[in-house]
């Protein structure tokens, strides 16, 4: 969809026009019920999350004021599911666990061995873990752009921040991701395996220098 | 030999370094300094390589696709409850909250000094017509806010019980409304008076008779004009606070949509 087909569908859908609304979700639900994932981990959870971020948005659309309307959607998802979060913890009832889906890695080769199958999906969730281990502002900023490609400038507007400051998200949280993910170092790629050594001296750079 | 000095990683995170490095966002000459420490660093090559590692595992992981369209139907577009809203109380609800509290407190205030003006104003008007004397104006303010019992004794009544003591032993003939009187007409040497005898005395050589002088007024005014000053500054905070964190809670909720 090219940008001014997009506005003008925007204006379209601020003057209740359904099926112009429509035609936009279609374009973005799949990056909406994406992030709803990522963040939630849940599949029935994010399904719910997106089909409610859609309905707050149309009836709110007249507050989107130009911009990424991208950008405006996720924004609407990701805060409805902190709110989520935020309710399931007031609640307590709800298992955690069910219906958890974890990190899945692409399939590399279709002729994939049952033991290459398995290290991929334990792989993929010791990266849920890492990710799920990182503060909530570092893992948005991580999920929205290496995991969903969002642009950095995207990314601040989605979360309102400046790029610097999503820059900065994104830094700390792949820092504390690596070093996460080196506690499993079985499962890890061979980039990963840094000997304890040089572990050693990064952390006090001054003694050789 | 390792060159991985202080200074070298001093200006930021080695982290942010890295990540801009793998976005490739260091400007040119940076990007040379860190080239060049990679040559000679192993730990920075390790490092390096685990950021890129993490980065390329993530961007690896299997695209997510909505199993279902999320199109709405005329029922969920214009429909009376919107399920976000069903699943608690919103967290804006204490902004909101603390927003009408200081609103109302500070219309409160307000009502309460438009009610004390308003008490004052009447009296004047009482006294201009010639009803009461300014003096006998204030010694009712200050009578009004003493105790009940110390207003009792005041104005000349018996006490239920006799406060021991050397003001309630002493025989009170006249109560501070016929004292007031005294003031005005000028006897500087009744001891309840607290005004000086001398201004007393200058006041009626001039023939001032009912003035501002008359030591009862002095006191009354003096509190009451910084009480409604005090009360009209908290009261206009308490609004100023109150819709300014409104405008907030509403924009932000306009935010979060």
């Amino acid at each position: 969809m090219t940008a001014p087909d997009e506005q003008q569908l925007i204006s379209r859908a601020q003057a209740g026009d359904l099926p112009a609304f429509n035609r936009l979700v279609e374009t973005y639900q799949h990056q909406v019920f994406a992030v709803a994932m990522r963040l939630a981990r849940n599949r029935a959870a994010a399904e719910d999350l997106a089909q409610d971020a859609f309905i707050s948005a149309f009836r709110n659309i007249r507050s989107y004021r130009g911009g990424s309307f991208k950008a405006w959607l996720v924004r609407i998802v990701t805060n409805a599911t902190y709110d989520y979060f935020r309710s399931r913890e007031r609640r307590k009832t709800e298992s955690i666990e069910a219906n958890v889906v974890t990190f899945e890695i692409r399939l590399v080769s279709p002729a994939e061995s049952p033991e290459s199958a398995a290290e991929r999906a334990e792989l993929g969730s010791h990266i849920s873990s890492g990710l799920d281990s990182l503060p909530a502002d570092q893992k948005l900023a991580v999920v929205l752009v290496d995991v969903q490609g969002f642009s950095y400038e995207e990314a601040a507007e989605t979360m309102q921040v400046s790029i610097g400051t999503v820059k900065s998200r994104v830094a700390r949280g792949r820092g504390k991701l690596r070093d996460f993910l080196q506690t499993r170092p079985e499962l890890l790629p061979s980039q990963f395996r840094l000997d304890t050594e040089g572990e050693k001296q990064i952390a006090s750079p001054g003694r050789d220098g | 030999m390792m060159r991985s000095s202080w200074k070298f990683w001093r200006r930021t995170s080695i982290d942010d370094e890295l990540s801009s490095y793998v976005d490739g966002l260091l400007d040119e000459a940076r990007r040379a300094e860190i080239d060049a420490e990679l040559k000679t660093s192993q730990v920075l090559r390790q490092r390096l390589g685990g950021t890129r590692a993490t980065v390329d595992l993530l961007r690896s992981a299997e695209p997510v696709s909505a199993p279902r369209s999320f199109a709405l139907t005329p029922e969920q577009a214009y429909g009376p409850a919107r399920p976000l809203e069903r699943r608690g109380p919103s967290p804006m609800v204490p902004a909101f909250a603390a927003a009408a509290a200081a609103v109302a407190v500070g219309l409160l205030l307000v009502g309460n000094l438009a009610g004390t003006l308003g008490q004052s104003g009447g009296a004047r008007d009482l006294m201009e017509s010639g009803m009461l004397t300014r003096q006998e104006n204030a010694a009712e303010s200050t009578i009004s806010s003493l105790p009940p019992m110390m207003a009792a004794t005041a104005v000349g009544e018996a006490p239920a019980e006799k406060v021991a003591g050397p003001e309630s032993a002493a025989p009170a003939p006249q109560g501070a409304r016929s004292f007031a009187l005294k003031s005005a007409a000028g006897t500087p040497e009744d001891p309840a008076t607290d005004g000086s005898p001398a201004l007393l005395a200058s006041a009626d050589k001039l023939g001032v008779g009912e003035t501002a002088l008359a030591p009862a007024t002095a006191p009354s005014e003096a509190v009451l004009l910084p009480l409604w000053q005090l009360e009209l500054a908290l009261a206009l905070v308490a609004i100023a606070f109150g819709s300014s964190a409104l405008v907030l809670a509403l924009r932000r909720r306009a935010g979060r949509a």
